[in-house]
């Protein structure tokens, strides 16, 4: 299809590569260089979205993130990217873009009848409507949502990457146009790293645009070299298709970089965040036009001066071929002769200023434009597209004339885009001569250049960003490099700024195209009290949508200052956040998608346990061998086989994910007296004990074994799950508290591999290997000793968390897989079975041992657990102040204790409620919980343990425990050890 | 003689490669470790024992041909060498410390060492690390510890440009598949 609307020269697109693209099923051209937009437009399309709320047709309004309409969805399936704007997508080959918000078509859309029914859908429509009955908003929110709203998200797993990338600048620039070009090379020049970013594709910003030259040459060709100068400096990095999104403390950038398009396939990666560090920033972010509330201001052919301009003379395109240009200020005049120039026929320009004796009025009028001065637009005609304008005398509206046009460019002025200012922390004031908030405070870190600062010429814009870019440098420790000299003469503007309104017939005028806001809802928000700017935002959503107010803010304070009689400043500005633009999902969880989510720590045996079929569990972000299942066998089975294995044969566990800390130095000793509450000083030099350790509560934290290694060096083992916390909790004690201590703690977690081989044959299975003498007179319960296994250094302890004979056996961490292949080789001929941490669990449950974790949760003390024998009434420790606190002992605690299922075979849920009777009114006092419980193949039931408020008192009781979705089963108070209660098989 | 296994013996091939390659990377497998933690009149007695004066400047080495010392606290060290020679190191510390109070603590096996080389092995790194590793901010004498990604590690530039990367064994798999997937837009060269 021919691009009827491409101008026969200019642009800087290139036509000598042609684009295929879908819009709504229909195949069109343009060229690269393109935007979606700029290319629809060459093909005449205005029309590309219904409106939010009323479904009016709409056209492309804008040129970049301003857009408030122009909401596509492009791709297919799983690529779907919703609510992209038409003006910042890249056109590429074989491009598909659709419509959104209509049905069944575009041009026939039935949700079109909202706007026939638009006198009932005021603002506050669905707080007055939907409010009954009760419990009816679930309903009312989904049909709402069906009829109102943007895209719809895609339903299939996003195939493309997304990166991030951290940074780090001396002097950030965001904007490319002349003050930011100027910034960056002088910040480069005086040797700081640089960084600047732009959203466009090509550098220059306005500068691609404008007929003036710099230093006597087209201004386009001062870009290329300013971008080539930049592009062989070192320390400058410059980003095309990148957007400065939020600014944060400490200079701290948020930015998104779009990939460049490809035809075909996918690209490398489709976006990527980068977290920029920066030391100060030069903001030269420029301006965007602003409308002028007029009836029938959303007519699908009314776009933005400043759009149009840069249609015509950047892209080739006549965004229409009969123009009426609307304007308030000199600068619309630009655009007049901009059009005029490119060949685009302007009808008249309509001015709702009297006096137009500036230089530029002069020009357009040289040029023979119609200039209709003390006019505004009243009214329009067309429905899809816009096909003539009213226009009046400001002092006589009712004197209509019809100036036929297909293209409304409307000017109202221009507005700093002070975004990333307000997201600093800056407080915009209002300039009157502008009508426009600009810069007050500087901000952290930040200064500002150009039109971002209401400083609109050109020659303004170079020395500010030559200037503040110097400067910026200077204060990051650069000095100066050589100077940048511009000139860059222009037309000087008549400053005097119109009117944001035109007189009014009763038409529909339009504060915030996006959202579908008018004059009238907020003058209606006023009439029922919104007075505060904040509120009348919320009340009629005016600024709320994706585009944050960037056409409509100073519109929608202008009405609101007229309707409460206040002036702009006093009215107020509601506040800019980030982002300044949506920002996708994809981009801000970059890799941090499947495997790569968490990390998953594996022990020097993992390798094994994979190729024995294990199942794993996570155990924070260990992943742990929970069982080895045979072929078809079940988790349940294995496990009862495991422990089978291990009390009455040999079964062998990987350990290695056991906290160890080494302590050493000549106060080692009373640093453990005091983290423990149980005594350690009588231990002896080769021998281990069982440590309790409490918070500063008083309440159990931790547990584990701790060996004396030699008189002032100790070897402490924690939980896998505390490692990391019990660690720095002893080492922020010993760096804040106990400075008088001499002791050092080094982390050796990591150095150990630890198999714990545990069964009466664990001896007959150790002892080939080792030169250690096993026999339990010389190397008895809870004492270790050092010597070689399989010919490899390593640490026994003899401990036990089963109860059976058991030897922990420590290898520097490179041996761990040896030392396990060697002790499954020894143990072969006497049947030895690796187990899990499910058979794990089960043997220590056999024998009442806690799991810290399971039977306490931050709330019980050792008295609580049974184990008040530990503490020590000799010495001080961490938490012991907190025992004495009334409550913490006495009657109503809760205790530890066994349950015994009636029913044998039954086995409770971990975390059944405990009742005293079988059943009870409500609210139904429970008395406790389970904390453990587990099908014991030794003991042939289930077992479990519990913790019961005054438990002990109840050992023989019967206690209850409805089953979610099932019977109250009976269970009798025990004491919580189910085998071995004498201690009889520990030593084999 | 037993078998060594080293963190990544699994998953390391060398060769492997998954695109015109800006970067190579390396599994060093052991490389001597010792931390040491020592204070007052124990520096000097360390440092006799060293060779070389402790650095005492937060965040940066020191070192000769046979060990480099990486400051990782005010009172803490990390001694790298070479695989095999960490007992000798051991013995002459704690012999020159017996007064002092001290703790020399073998942790080669603790850590895994990934070399990370080439053009592009600082746009890798800053994917996931928020420190700056730019050569005017962090030089050859110089030694951080934060995260890559989700790992702890402690970096250390290498002569020539690059980092060891040393990280706790049991996160050495997903430090490695993340730099892997990282480094795939430059290319990344899997050396033996």
């Amino acid at each position: 299809m021919s691009q009827d609307f491409r101008l026969a020269q200019g642009g800087r697109i290139d036509r000598e590569k042609p684009l295929r693209f879908l819009f709504d099923g229909h195949a069109y051209e343009g060229f690269a260089g393109d935007t979606l937009a700029s290319a629809m437009l060459a093909n005449g399309i205005h029309l590309v979205s219904r409106s939010f709320k009323y479904h009016r047709p709409r056209g492309i309004y804008g040129l970049g993130v301003e857009e408030p309409n122009a909401l596509v969805e492009t791709g297919i399936g799983a690529g779907i990217e919703p609510n992209a704007r038409a003006t910042t997508v890249e056109l590429a080959d074989g491009l598909i873009a659709n419509s959104q918000n209509r049905w069944p078509s575009l041009r026939f859309d039935l949700g079109a009848v909202a706007d026939l029914a638009s006198p009932l859908l005021s603002a506050g429509f669905y707080y007055k409507t939907f409010m009954s009955p009760a419990g009816g908003w679930k309903i009312y929110e989904w049909l709402i949502r069906r009829a109102a709203g943007v895209g719809h998200a895609p339903e299939l797993p996003d195939p493309d990457r997304y990166e991030h990338s951290y940074a780090h600048a001396d002097v950030l620039v965001v904007g490319a146009g002349p003050a930011g070009l100027a910034a960056a090379l002088a910040a480069g020049r005086a040797g700081a790293r640089v960084m600047l970013v732009d959203d466009q594709v090509e550098p220059g910003g306005q500068l691609l645009n404008t007929p003036y030259a710099i230093n006597g040459r087209p201004a386009p060709e001062w870009v290329a070299e300013a971008t080539a100068e930049l592009d062989r400096l070192p320390d400058v990095r410059r980003l095309a298709r990148t957007l400065a999104l939020g600014v944060y403390d400490h200079g701290y950038v948020a930015c998104v970089e779009r990939a460049i398009p490809v035809s075909q396939g996918r690209v490398r990666w489709r976006e990527r965040l980068w977290r920029v560090r920066a030391k100060e920033i030069v903001v030269a972010t420029g301006a965007i036009e602003r409308a002028i509330i007029f009836d029938g201001n959303d007519r699908p052919g009314t776009m933005l001066a400043s759009a149009a301009r840069a249609y015509a003379v950047r892209y080739g395109v006549a965004a229409g071929q009969r123009a009426v240009v609307f304007a308030n200020n000199d600068d619309a005049y630009r655009t007049a002769l901009d059009l005029a120039n490119a060949g685009v026929e302007v009808a008249a320009v309509v001015d709702l200023r009297h006096d137009l004796s500036g230089a530029l009025p002069g020009m357009a009028r040289e040029r023979g434009l119609r200039v209709l001065a003390g006019h505004g637009i009243v009214g329009g005609r067309g429905r899809t597209r816009i096909k003539a304008v009213e226009a009046a005398p400001v002092d006589d509206p009712s004197n209509r004339q019809v100036i036929e046009c297909d293209l409304l460019a409307v000017s109202g002025g221009w507005n700093p885009a002070l975004h990333l200012y307000a997201h600093a922390g800056g407080k915009a004031a209002y300039d009157s001569g502008l009508a426009a908030f600009v810069p007050g405070a500087p901000a952290e870190r930040m200064t500002i250049a150009g039109a971002a600062a209401g400083r609109f010429q050109l020659a303004d814009c170079l020395a500010d960003g030559a200037r503040l870019g110097a400067e910026a440098a200077r204060r990051a420790g650069f000095s100066a490099g050589p100077a940048l000299v511009l000139d860059a003469p222009e037309p000087e503007p008549d400053s005097r700024i119109g009117p944001v309104a035109s007189p009014s017939r009763g038409g529909k005028r339009f504060v915030d195209l996006h959202n579908d806001v008018t004059e009238a809802d907020l003058r209606l928000a006023v009439t029922e009290g919104y007075r505060s700017v904040e509120h009348a935002k919320r009340y009629t959503t005016w600024g709320m949508g994706p585009d944050q107010g960037k056409t409509g803010n100073i519109l929608g304070l202008n009405v609101l200052s007229d309707a409460l009689g206040q002036p702009v400043p006093q009215v107020g500005t509601t506040t800019f956040r980030p982002p300044y633009h949506p920002v996708s999902f994809g981009a801000l969880a970059g890799r941090e998608t499947g495997d790569l989510v968490v990390p998953t720590r594996k022990t020097p045996m993992d390798s094994w346990h994979a190729e024995a079929g294990a199942l794993f569990e996570p155990v924070g972000q260990w992943r742990r061998a929970k069982a080895y299942p045979k072929p078809g066998e079940s988790l349940h089975a294995a496990a009862d086989r495991e422990v089978r294995a291990a009390r009455e044969g040999v079964g062998l566990f990987d350990a290695s994910t056991l906290g160890k800390i080494d302590m050493s130095g000549p106060g080692a000793e009373t640093l453990i007296e005091r983290v423990y509450c149980n005594n350690f000083a009588s231990l002896k030099p080769g021998h281990a004990r069982y440590g309790l350790m409490l918070g500063e509560d008083g309440m159990v934290k931790d547990d584990g074994v701790t060996a004396r290694l030699g008189p002032d060096h100790f070897h402490m083992t924690t939980t896998t799950g505390g490692a990391a916390g019990v660690y720095v909790w002893i080492e922020d004690w010993l760096q804040t508290e106990w400075l008088d201590l001499e002791v050092f703690l080094t982390s050796v977690t990591e150095q150990w591999a630890v198999a714990t081989l545990s069964g009466p044959k664990a001896r007959q299975v150790l002892g080939p290997l080792t030169d250690v003498d096993l026999s339990a007179a010389a190397f008895p319960f809870m004492s270790f000793r050092e010597g070689r296994v399989a010919g490899m250094p390593a640490r026994i302890f003899r401990v036990s968390f089963s109860g059976d004979l058991s030897y922990e056996i420590n290898v520097p961490a490179r041996h761990g897989l040896a030392l396990w292949q060697a002790l499954m080789e020894s143990g072969r001929p006497h049947g030895i079975t690796p187990y899990g941490t499910e058979a794990l669990h089960i043997l220590r449950a056999e024998k009442g041992y806690i799991v810290v974790g399971h039977e306490t949760d931050g709330t019980i003390t050792p008295a609580d657990l049974g184990m008040e024998a530990m503490v020590s009434k000799k010495k001080d420790f961490l938490g012991r102040r907190s025992l004495v606190r009334s409550g913490m002992s006495g009657p109503g605690r809760k205790h530890l204790v066994g349950l015994m299922t009636k029913d044998p075979a039954r086995v409770l849920p971990m975390g059944a409620q405990i009742l005293e009777r079988p059943s009870e009114a409500r609210p139904v006092p429970m008395i406790g919980h389970v904390t453990s419980s587990y099908h014991s193949p030794t003991m042939k039931r289930g077992i479990a343990m519990a913790l019961v408020k005054n438990g002990r008192a109840r050992m023989g009781d019967t206690v209850y425990l409805p089953l979610l979705d099932g019977p109250t089963v009976a269970a009798e108070v025990v004491k919580p050890v189910f085998y071995d209660p004498e201690g009889a098989r520990r030593d084999g | 003689m037993t078998v060594e296994c080293a963190p990544l013996d699994n998953v390391v091939r060398p060769g492997e490669t998954n695109g015109p390659s800006g970067i190579a990377l390396t599994d060093r497998r052991f490389v001597g470790q010792v931390n040491l933690r020592v204070r007052g009149s124990g520096l000097t007695a360390a440092g006799h024992a060293l060779g070389y004066a402790l650095p005492m400047a937060a965040n940066t080495t020191a070192g000769d041909a046979t060990s480099r010392a990486c400051w990782l606290g005010p009172d803490e060290w990390l001694i790298v060498c070479d695989d095999g020679k960490q007992a000798e190191l051991i013995q002459q510390l704690s012999a020159a410390l017996a007064i002092d109070p001290n703790a020399v603590t073998d942790v080669t096996d603790a850590r895994a060492v990934l070399r990370i080389a080439g053009a592009c092995a600082r746009p890798v790194l800053a994917k996931g690390c928020t420190l700056d590793l730019h050569p005017r901010v962090f030089g050859a004498d110089r030694v951080a510890q934060s995260l890559i990604a989700r790992a702890q590690v402690m970096i250390l530039p290498i002569e020539g440009g690059g980092y060891d990367l040393f990280v706790a064994r049991s996160f050495a798999g997903y430090l490695w598949d993340w730099l892997l997937d990282a480094g795939a837009e430059y290319g990344i060269r899997v050396e033996g």
